[in-house]
């Protein structure tokens, strides 16, 4: 489908457009973000596969109802995500359910990405290996507002403009919700690694 | 990876199926919408200037060279004669701005202060401007003649004035008896003679007003000797005073300087 001539050489953008005109183009943005969307609810939500697979039906089908609302400043990627999150949202109100503790897959760019860009010394503290896990066993613990920066910043690769456009937060609290965080995050984990006695 | 373990294929085939009978939301309905919190946003300013004006006009016409005879301390003359009521409709009005802001497509952009900085300079301009031209003046007048409530809930500004010990009392004139008497009832509902000198070309004009304020002297019980009377309300700024304005001498009216 991804070699579909239909969703060749175009950008997301003219997709929304085309799509606009006929629906057929949808397949592409479905294509293009389905992946990305799923495992993004299941990185900030403790939903399982099938309940996240629910969602993310629902998410594009808000999607392509509000095709009309897409505003042409924003990236496709950010108006997504937003829909995305808002969707998650709405769903833990209407389930009534918050996570615990959640399984998040976290791969080696995530650890290099959040030590590269901490001021602390969370790399050297622990080595690599059982770094990995605690940030995983931490990051499912700490509140969904850290724990979504976090993952959009090192896990989704936003820049900070899209992440304001994804939490509808202005960039300078999002900075701040980043720094708390990972302030958040180190204390999480040397509590883990040096548990209060 | 996740589009292994689960059938993204049929997850697609679900989406193209379920969207084959919707159609998207047409674009006038977004516009409309946007027009609407914009409209909101612009209504709510206009009621927070609008009472910021009337809390300027409140506040310009309140006593304040009389404020030590009449309260005792600048602090507790602020107290008593404060417009809460306006104040109250001010901060909702400003609340209000701040939430229909946050709902337009970028006022997510923007911070708390900066959205609270941008409203008080437009209240203010805004405020001043609506003050210049006399609404303020006639908003008060309006919500005075026409609801009660509103007269009841502003009554506490003339409380300072329920002190005929001090020279000064306020009220309604109930009967003008002659050119130098009338029956004044106070604003605890007691009835008072009043004594005056008024000039006659002023007595028209006491005539065609209602609630006054009177500086002056207790004679006795049920009587009061005016030396300055002014209407309860002040006038705008753009015409004369009604009577003779206050001299600030007798006693109880020394300035404290």
């Amino acid at each position: 489908m991804l070699n579909n001539p239909l969703c060749q050489n175009k950008t997301d953008e003219e997709l929304v457009a085309l799509t606009l005109k006929d629906k057929q183009y949808f397949v592409c943005l479905v294509r293009n973000y389905e992946n990305k969307l799923l495992r993004y609810i299941q990185r900030i939500s403790s939903f399982g596969p099938d309940e996240a697979q629910d969602i993310l039906q629902e998410v594009f089908i808000k999607i392509y109802q509000n095709l009309n609302a897409f505003d042409k400043s924003l990236k496709f990627s950010s108006w997504a995500y937003r829909i995305c999150h808002n969707q998650v949202i709405s769903h833990w109100r209407k389930t009534k359910s918050r996570p615990e503790v959640l399984d998040i897959d976290l791969n080696q760019d995530f650890i290099q990405n959040l030590a590269a860009n901490s001021d602390s010394d969370i790399e050297k503290s622990i080595d690599q290996k059982k770094l990995e896990v605690q940030i995983a066993k931490v990051l499912g613990k700490i509140d969904l507002k850290y724990r979504e920066v976090l993952i959009l910043k090192f896990l989704e690769d936003k820049s900070y403009r899209e992440i304001s456009d994804i939490l509808k937060k202005p960039e300078g609290t999002v900075a701040t919700l980043i720094n708390r965080a990972k302030k958040e995050l180190k204390k999480q984990i040397n509590n883990l690694v040096n548990p209060p006695l | 990876m996740v589009g292994n373990i689960y059938n993204m294929e049929n997850l697609e085939q679900q989406i193209i199926k379920k969207i084959e009978n919707i159609k998207p939301e047409a674009r006038w309905k977004f516009v409309l919408k946007n027009i609407f919190i914009w409209l909101a946003a612009g209504l709510c300013i206009i009621f927070s200037s609008l009472a910021l004006s009337v809390i300027i006009y409140l506040l310009k016409n309140s006593d304040w060279a009389l404020y030590h005879s009449l309260a005792g301390s600048f602090i507790k003359f602020l107290a008593l004669t404060m417009p809460y009521l306006w104040l109250v409709f001010l901060a909702i009005f400003t609340c209000l701005v701040y939430y229909n802001f946050k709902k337009t497509k970028k006022g997510y952009k923007y911070t708390f202060s900066i959205i609270l900085l941008g409203t008080i300079i437009l209240n203010v301009l805004l405020g001043i401007l609506f003050y210049n031209f006399g609404i303020a003046h006639s908003i008060d007048n309006t919500f005075n003649e026409k609801v009660p409530l509103y007269r009841k809930m502003l009554e506490h500004r003339n409380q300072p004035w329920q002190q005929p010990e001090k020279g000064f009392l306020a009220g309604v004139i109930a009967e003008i008896k002659s050119d130098e008497e009338f029956i004044l009832k106070d604003l605890r509902g007691k009835n008072w003679q009043i004594l005056h000198q008024t000039p006659a070309q002023e007595m028209d004009i006491l005539k065609q007003i209602e609630r006054v304020k009177v500086m002056g002297e207790k004679i006795n019980e049920y009587s009061f000797k005016a030396d300055q009377i002014r209407p309860l309300r002040s006038m705008p700024s753009n015409k004369p005073p009604l009577i003779n304005d206050f001299h600030m001498t007798g006693p109880g009216f020394e300035r404290k300087n």
